[in-house]
C-alpha cells in the first residue's frame, strides 16, 4: 500500500513537471508575441480611428439577468465609448429584479414595434423592445427566462450589424476597447472569425460615471488573488494560445464575432454552462471541417473592467460552473481529441485541455492526499509531501511572475512600484491555499457535470459605487 | 529509484526557483526603469513649459519657430517630440507646417531616419510613426524600403500609415499600396482608412486600382470611393459593373448610384439584368434602403 500511494504521489508531481513545462512553452509563446503587442499599442492612431468611417460598425450584445445594481453604470460605459458607429442591445433575461425598470426609467424608454423575428437562430421569443429616439443607438429587449445562451441568441436575431460584441452587464469597457478589436479585425477581415478582448479586475479602481478613472489593486483578499490569477490567464495564457490560432476560450465578459460564423455554427448553445467556449469550439471546427482560412484572435489592449467575486461562496459556485463547463465542453468535442483533422485544436488545444486543465485539479488533490497517506505511515518521509507542494509552488509562481512581467512590458496599468511588490507578495500567497482550493472547486464542479447538474449557481452583484474606493468616502 | 526520482524533482525546483528569480529582478528593474522614464519625462514637460507657451503663441507669426535653448538630453527630445507629433495630428495648414519645419530643425527628423535602421523591430516602428507625425518628406523614401522588408503584420500597415501621411507624390503612394498589396491580405477598409491619412490627390490611382487585374485592389479602390464617391470614376465603375468580376459589381453599382451617375431606379435595372431579378431581390432592398438614407 505504501509503494502505491509513493508510486501515485510520484507520477503526480511528474504530471505537474510536464503540465510546467507545457505552460512554459505557452509562456515563451507569449512572450515572443508581446513585442508585436506593444508595436500595436503604443504606435497605433486609436483617436483617429474611432471617428473613421472605415471601421465596421458593431453589435454590443449586454444579456442581462439580475442587474439592478451594476447595468445603468454598464450602458452608461458602453454608450460613452470611443467608435464610430454602433448599437446597444440589451437582452433582459426574465430579470426578477428591477433592471428593467432601472432601464426604462435611466433612460427615459418606450415600447418600439420591432420586425418580425428573422430567426438566425433559435431562440425564446422577444416580449417588448423599448427604445428612445434621444439615445438612438440603445435598444432593450425584454424577454422571458431562458438562460445567457438564449439571451445572446435573441441579440444575434435583433442586431443590425455584422460584427457582434458579446459582454457581461456587470463589465465596464474601456473607451477605445472596441476600436482596439476593431483594428485587429480589421488587419485580416475575412479571415478573422473571433477576436477576444482581455479581462481585468475592478474591484478597488475608481470608477466615476462607467469609465474607471484610477486603477488600483482591490483591497479584499479575494479579488486580489483573482487579479493575479486573470493576468497570468490572460496575458501569460491567451497571448500564446492565440499566436498558434488554438485559443479555446473567447471570455463571455468580452468578445468580437462575425455575426454570420455565429449565424452558421447555430448560434450559442442553450442551457450551457461555458457558453464562451462552446461557441469557439464551435468555430474552430466548423471552419477546420470546412477547410476555411479563419483565425481567432486575442487582443490584450482591449480591456474589459469585471467585478470579482469577493465572498468564498461566490467564487466557489463560479469556479464549480467553470470546471462543469470546462468538462462538458470537452465531452462534447471528444471527437476532435488527438484528431489530425481538426489540426492545432485537435491535437494540441483539446489534449492539453483535457490532459493537463480538466484532469490537473485531480492530479493536484489526490496526489498530495497519496503523499499525504504516505508520509503518514512513516513521518521520516514527510519532506516527500514538502517537495510535493514546493514544485506545485515555484510552477504557479514561474507562471505568476511571467505574467507580471508582461504586464510590465506592455501594459504598465498598475503604476505604483507597490503595486508590483504587493502582486508579487499575493502571487506567492496563492500558492499556498488559493491554488489548492480553486483546483478543489474545478474539482466539484467536475463532479457536478458526472451529477447532470446544469445550473449556473449563486452570483451575486454589488454597485459599482459601492465597489468604488472613492464613492464610498 | 525513489531518491532519484526525488533529486530530479528538488532539481527541478532549483532550475524554476532561479527562474522565478530572475523574472522577478527583470520585473522590479524594468518597473524600476519606467518609473524612472515617468518621472524624468514629467519634470522636462514642467521643465518646457515655457517653451510650450511660446510655440502656441507664435504659431500665427510668419517668424520661424526656434528651437528650444541648451543642449537637449535624448529622453528632454524625446518629450518635445512628443508633444510636438501631437500637435502636428491636431493642426492642419501653416500652424502645421511651421511645427514640421520646427523638427526638422530640432533634428528630430534626423534622429527617427537614423533610429529607422536599427535592428530591433519595435525602435524601427517608432521611428516610422514619428517620421509620419512629422510628415517628412525626406524619410519616405527611407519608409518605403522599410515596407519591402517587413513582413506582414502590424508594422507593416503602421509603416504604410506613416508613407501616406509623408508623401507628396502620388507615385510614393502607389508604390505603398503595392507594396500592402503584394501580401494579398484583403485587409481593404484599413487600406482605405491609411489612405484617407494622405494629403496627395488619389484620383488617378483609384482609377487605375479600380482596372487592375488583382481583385484585392479593385476591392480597396471601392472601399476608398466608398465615402467620396464623386471623384469622377463613373467609366471606371461602369467597366467593372458590366465586366468585373460577379462580387465587385454591386459595391461598383452602389458608386455610382450614390455619386448619382446613375438614377437608382436603372441602377435596379441594371441588378435585375445582372443577376436575373429574383436571386438578388434582397440586394434591391438594400440598395433602395442604402441610397433613400
Amino acid at each position: 500500500m505504501k509503494e502505491i500511494l509513493l508510486g501515485y504521489g510520484m507520477f503526480a508531481m511528474y504530471y505537474i513537471i510536464i503540465v510546467y513545462f507545457i505552460y512554459f512553452f505557452i509562456l515563451t509563446l507569449s512572450f515572443r508575441k508581446i513585442s508585436s503587442v506593444v508595436q500595436r499599442v503604443f504606435f497605433s492612431r486609436y483617436k483617429s480611428l474611432s471617428c473613421s468611417e472605415y471601421v465596421p460598425p458593431i453589435s454590443v450584445l449586454v444579456p442581462s439577468y439580475n442587474e439592478e445594481l451594476t447595468i445603468t453604470e454598464s450602458i452608461r460605459s458602453l454608450l460613452s465609448l470611443n467608435y464610430p458607429v454602433f448599437e446597444v442591445v440589451v437582452v433582459n433575461d426574465g430579470s426578477q429584479d428591477a433592471t428593467l425598470q432601472v432601464l426604462i426609467d435611466e433612460y427615459n424608454l418606450h415600447p418600439m414595434p420591432y420586425p418580425e423575428e428573422q430567426q438566425q437562430v433559435v431562440s425564446s421569443p422577444i416580449k417588448e423592445v423599448y427604445h428612445n429616439p434621444d439615445t438612438p443607438n440603445l435598444y432593450v429587449i425584454d424577454k422571458r427566462n431562458g438562460g445567457k445562451a438564449d439571451a445572446l441568441n435573441v441579440g444575434i436575431n435583433f442586431s443590425n450589424y455584422g460584427l457582434i460584441c458579446t459582454i457581461d452587464a456587470d463589465s465596464l469597457l474601456e473607451k477605445d476597447a472596441l476600436v482596439r478589436m476593431s483594428r485587429v479585425y480589421m488587419e485580416h477581415p475575412e479571415e478573422t472569425v473571433a477576436v477576444g478582448g482581455n479581462v481585468r479586475i475592478a474591484n478597488g479602481c475608481r470608477i466615476e460615471g462607467g469609465v474607471v478613472h484610477t486603477v488600483n489593486l482591490p483591497k479584499k483578499l479575494l479579488p486580489m488573488l483573482q487579479t493575479i490569477e486573470y493576468l497570468k490567464a490572460f496575458l501569460g495564457g491567451r497571448i500564446g494560445w492565440s499566436s498558434m490560432n488554438a485559443l479555446l476560450i473567447i471570455s463571455g465578459a468580452f468578445g468580437l464575432f462575425r455575426k454570420q460564423d455565429v449565424v452558421n455554427v447555430g448560434g450559442y448553445r442553450d442551457g450551457f454552462p461555458g457558453e464562451d467556449m462552446n461557441i469557439v469550439l464551435k468555430l474552430h471546427t466548423t471552419m477546420l471541417e470546412q477547410k476555411r482560412p479563419y483565425r481567432i484572435a486575442f487582443c490584450p489592449d482591449a480591456v474589459c473592467w469585471t467585478q470579482a467575486p469577493d465572498s468564498m461562496r461566490i467564487l466557489g459556485s463560479q469556479r464549480k460552473r467553470w470546471g462543469r463547463g470546462n468538462l462538458k465542453n470537452m465531452w462534447e468535442f471528444r471527437n476532435s481529441l488527438f484528431n489530425p483533422k481538426y489540426k492545432q485544436i485537435g491535437l494540441l488545444s483539446i489534449p492539453y485541455n483535457v490532459i493537463f486543465e480538466s484532469l490537473n485539479p485531480l492530479f493536484k488533490i489526490t496526489g498530495l492526499l497519496a503523499l499525504l497517506g504516505y508520509a503518514m505511515t512513516d513521518m521520516t518521509q514527510f519532506h516527500i509531501v514538502l517537495t510535493f507542494l514546493s514544485v506545485n509552488l515555484v510552477i504557479s509562481l514561474l507562471f505568476d511572475c511571467g505574467a507580471l512581467l508582461l504586464e510590465e512590458i506592455a501594459f504598465r496599468r498598475y503604476r505604483k512600484l507597490s503595486d508590483l511588490l504587493k502582486l508579487m507578495a499575493y502571487s506567492l500567497l496563492s500558492t499556498l491555499g488559493y491554488n489548492q482550493l480553486n483546483a478543489y472547486w474545478r474539482f466539484l464542479g467536475q463532479i457536478d457535470f458526472f451529477r447532470n447538474n446544469n445550473t449556473w449557481g449563486v452570483m451575486e452583484r454589488k454597485s459599482w459605487q459601492e465597489e468604488s474606493p472613492q464613492a464610498k468616502s | 529509484m525513489f531518491n532519484g526520482n526525488l533529486s530530479i524533482a528538488i532539481d527541478f525546483i532549483e532550475a524554476a526557483a532561479a527562474a522565478i528569480l530572475f523574472l522577478l529582478c527583470s520585473c522590479l528593474l524594468l518597473k524600476a526603469r519606467n518609473l524612472r522614464i515617468q518621472k524624468k519625462k514629467a519634470m522636462y514637460l514642467r521643465k518646457h513649459q515655457a517653451y510650450f507657451t511660446y510655440l502656441q503663441s507664435h504659431m500665427l507669426e510668419s517668424d520661424t519657430l526656434r528651437p528650444p535653448a541648451g543642449r537637449l538630453r535624448p529622453l528632454e527630445q524625446h518629450v518635445i517630440q512628443e508633444q510636438l507629433a501631437e500637435w502636428i495630428e491636431r493642426l492642419s495648414g501653416s500652424h502645421r507646417n511651421k511645427l514640421i519645419a520646427l523638427c526638422e530643425d530640432l533634428g528630430l527628423v534626423r534622429k527617427n531616419l537614423k533610429q529607422l535602421l536599427s535592428v530591433r523591430t519595435d525602435k524601427r516602428v517608432e521611428a516610422a510613426y514619428y517620421l509620419g507625425m512629422m510628415r517628412s518628406r525626406c524619410a519616405v523614401p527611407d519608409l518605403l524600403s522599410r515596407m519591402e522588408m517587413e513582413k506582414p503584420g502590424s508594422a507593416l500597415f503602421i509603416i504604410a500609415r506613416a508613407v501616406a501621411k509623408c508623401a507628396t507624390d502620388e507615385h510614393d503612394v502607389r508604390r505603398m499600396v503595392r507594396l500592402l498589396l503584394r501580401h494579398k491580405i484583403p485587409a481593404h477598409n484599413l487600406m482605405a482608412d491609411i489612405l484617407r491619412d494622405t494629403e496627395v490627390d488619389l484620383g488617378h490611382l483609384y482609377g487605375e486600382m479600380l482596372e487592375d487585374t488583382d481583385p484585392n485592389a479593385v476591392r480597396t479602390a471601392l472601399a476608398c470611393l466608398e465615402n467620396r464617391p464623386d471623384m469622377g470614376l463613373s467609366e471606371s465603375l461602369y467597366r467593372l459593373l458590366r465586366n468585373g468580376p460577379k462580387q465587385l459589381r454591386y459595391p461598383a453599382l452602389k458608386l455610382l448610384v450614390n455619386s448619382r451617375s446613375i438614377p437608382l431606379e436603372s441602377g435596379i435595372a441594371a441588378l435585375n439584368e445582372q443577376w436575373a431579378g429574383s436571386v438578388h431581390a434582397g440586394s434591391e432592398s438594400v440598395l433602395h434602403e442604402e441610397i433613400s438614407s
